[in-house]
């Protein structure tokens, strides 16, 4: 192997190692790098590359739909969505544990954030199940687990970025993304429902039955249709983005800011618009677009910086002389992603990865979009792998639990995850789709 | 002197943060009047994908400053415990090296197109010195935390804000 191409490589993981932030350290391989192997203006590169990175229109659709994820968090949604969603899954195997999936699926379709989607159902669900004496182990990992669907639902942020970088369609992605995903929310709740029947003595489902027992059959179904009502702030915040998004009404920057405005008139409404809730949020918003926005310059300089040192050409040439079979060459990237995800988070992941295996999988004959889809759900992975996955903290803040015991009652959903990647790599038509017919 | 300087710089980046919030918030209300406008009048408003993405940028690096200073960055850091605060100071060094280049390379960038006079050649002409200086004035702001953070780090004081002491700079 070339020595730029081992040098850019060990500047990577010894700049990440040497704990400078994300954004810093991919600028400081790329400058390095080209500083070293290249007679360029790297300076004039960086700034150019810095400012081009981030002056793409799509791009502006970020840090709106983070708006209204931090918006949503400080209105009475989340309690509306409980209530709501609580008589329907009372009775199924696995009982009250649904509704950590169910709270994640709903959330994750106005919001775009995995951690904002974990945070924002967990602050209710994990008091609220231990109080009833579900099993926590349970609890925290059908938390981690349905959390990371804010990524791959639409709206999603992640797949704004990925669009940008990749130059696909935004609108394409977030429809590439829906069935995939209810469909791992419904693959994680047949996990709780399996898992509630093999375990039929244990606690949570005595305290179904006896639920269950206590709640005549009438009686479940008027608090069923009673409870819908709080429903309303969410399906019309979905209607409005949807509607907006797909009726060809507005961009997916003009939906989120339709989004914003959406939101806050429901928080006006149900009084929870404060103006001390208004700056915490618009800061919460500033520092998160702050660090998705350096990554996002990071990653446009360093895609640049390989572009001139061949890195890129030069590992899909040692991938294809390996010769490997489209399924094998899928094995071989969840491998991969799968150790490099526990050391990194989400973001910095696709972002330091894509600009080498983007041309491999296009010259293996996969779609953008599928591989899109299949690298959110990678990520979604690298969430809830420690010691670097960002839902775990989510948790462990919440619960105050030991990152090891959250680990490992994240471990069977990281499984189904991989099985789920499998699965779609054996069936892209899931992620391809929907997308065909716009 | 150590106090009054971090509490000035601290405020400073809050009020910069700020300023990074409101422009989010000012492209959500400029693109829902831009909205409006364009399906109930039929007229649109030419500057507001052109601004935002200005007002986007400007915040992204606004925001910088203070984001490092409550965490908000991330980072690896599993090397972290061997040595806390020979990490904390190799990391910082290392970030302030690079962050200094950015800036360096970003305040010449605004700079040539002050001189040149460059204008973004779209419908609204607009000077690209101004939004390149908001962006070049923010890395910097970053880089001044960097560097008072490695201070910090050497003389054994917090790195980050904390809860309370965020609360006190606002």
């Amino acid at each position: 192997m070339p020595i730029p191409i081992i040098t850019t490589i060990l500047l990577v993981f010894s700049l990440l190692a040497s704990g400078a932030w994300v954004a810093l350290s991919l600028m400081g391989v790329g400058i390095s790098s080209l500083s070293l192997f290249r007679s360029i203006p790297v300076d004039k590169i960086l700034a150019q590359t810095t400012w081009n990175g981030l002056a793409s229109p799509e791009l502006v659709a970020l840090p709106l739909f983070i708006l209204m994820a931090e918006l949503l968090m400080r209105s009475r949604f989340i309690d509306g969505l409980f209530s709501a969603l609580e008589p329907w899954v009372r009775k199924l195997p696995g009982g009250l544990m649904h509704i950590n999936i169910l709270g994640c699926t709903f959330f994750a379709l106005i919001s775009g954030s995995s951690a904002a989607t974990t945070s924002a159902v967990g602050k209710i669900t994990v008091k609220e199940l231990e109080q009833r004496g579900y099993d926590r182990s349970m609890a925290m990992g059908s938390l981690a687990g349905a959390g990371t669907l804010g990524f791959l639902i639409p709206p999603s942020i992640i797949m704004i970025i990925y669009g940008v970088l990749s130059q696909t369609s935004v609108l394409k992605l977030f429809a590439a993304g829906l069935i995939p995903g209810i469909l791992l929310a419904l693959l994680l709740m047949s996990y709780i429902a399996v898992h509630a029947m093999i375990k039929q003595r244990k606690q949570s489902d005595k305290l179904d039955q006896q639920e269950t027992k206590a709640t005549t059959s009438v009686s479940i179904w008027y608090e069923r249709f009673s409870q819908l009502p709080a429903l309303i702030p969410f399906f019309v915040l979905m209607g409005v983005l949807l509607t907006s998004l797909y009726g060809g009404f507005a961009s997916p920057s003009e939906a989120a800011s339709i989004g914003v405005g959406v939101t806050l008139i429901i928080m006006a409404i149900e009084r929870s618009l404060t103006w001390s809730g208004l700056k915490a949020a618009c800061i919460g918003t500033a520092k998160t677009a702050s660090m998705l926005g350096l990554i996002i310059a990071a990653a446009a300089f360093l895609s640049t910086a390989m572009g001139f040192l061949g890195l890129p050409q030069a590992i899909s040439s040692a991938v294809n002389a390996l010769d490997l079979s489209p399924m094998q060459l899928i094995a071989l990237l969840v491998v991969s992603y799968i150790i490099l995800g526990c050391f990194l988070e989400g973001m910095s992941l696709i972002v330091m990865t894509l600009p080498i295996v983007l041309p491999i999988i296009i010259s293996a004959g996969y779609d953008k979009i599928w591989f899109g889809v299949f690298l959110i759900i990678v990520v979604e992975m690298a969430q809830i792998s420690p010691p670097v996955g960002m839902n775990l903290y989510v948790i462990q803040g919440l619960t105050g639990e030991s990152l090891g015991k959250i680990a490992r009652s994240v471990a069977p959903f990281f499984v189904l995850m991989v099985l789920f990647v499998f699965i779609l790599a054996m069936f892209p038509q899931l992620a391809t789709f929907l997308p065909s017919l716009m | 002197m150590w106090h009054y300087i971090t509490v000035f710089v601290d405020r400073f980046s809050l009020l910069l943060a700020y300023l990074a919030g409101a422009s989010i918030l000012c492209i959500a209300l400029m693109q829902l009047l831009e909205i409006m406008l364009r399906n109930v009048f039929n007229i649109s408003l030419p500057f507001v994908w052109e601004y935002a993405s200005y007002l986007h940028m400007g915040a992204v690096f606004l925001a910088a400053g203070y984001t490092l200073r409550v965490g908000g960055h991330i980072r690896v850091t599993l090397l972290q415990k061997i040595h806390p605060r020979a990490f904390e100071c190799m990391a910082t060094t290392v970030a302030l090296c690079i962050s200094a280049f950015l800036s360096v390379a970003l305040v010449k960038f605004a700079y040539n197109y002050g001189l040149s006079g460059r204008t973004s050649g779209t419908v609204n002409d607009v000077p690209l010195v101004y939004p390149a200086a908001f962006v070049a004035f923010g890395a910097l702001m970053l880089t001044l935390q960097l560097f008072l953070r490695l201070v910090a780090s050497i003389i054994g004081q917090p790195v980050e804000l904390t809860d309370s002491t965020i609360n006190a700079t606002q």
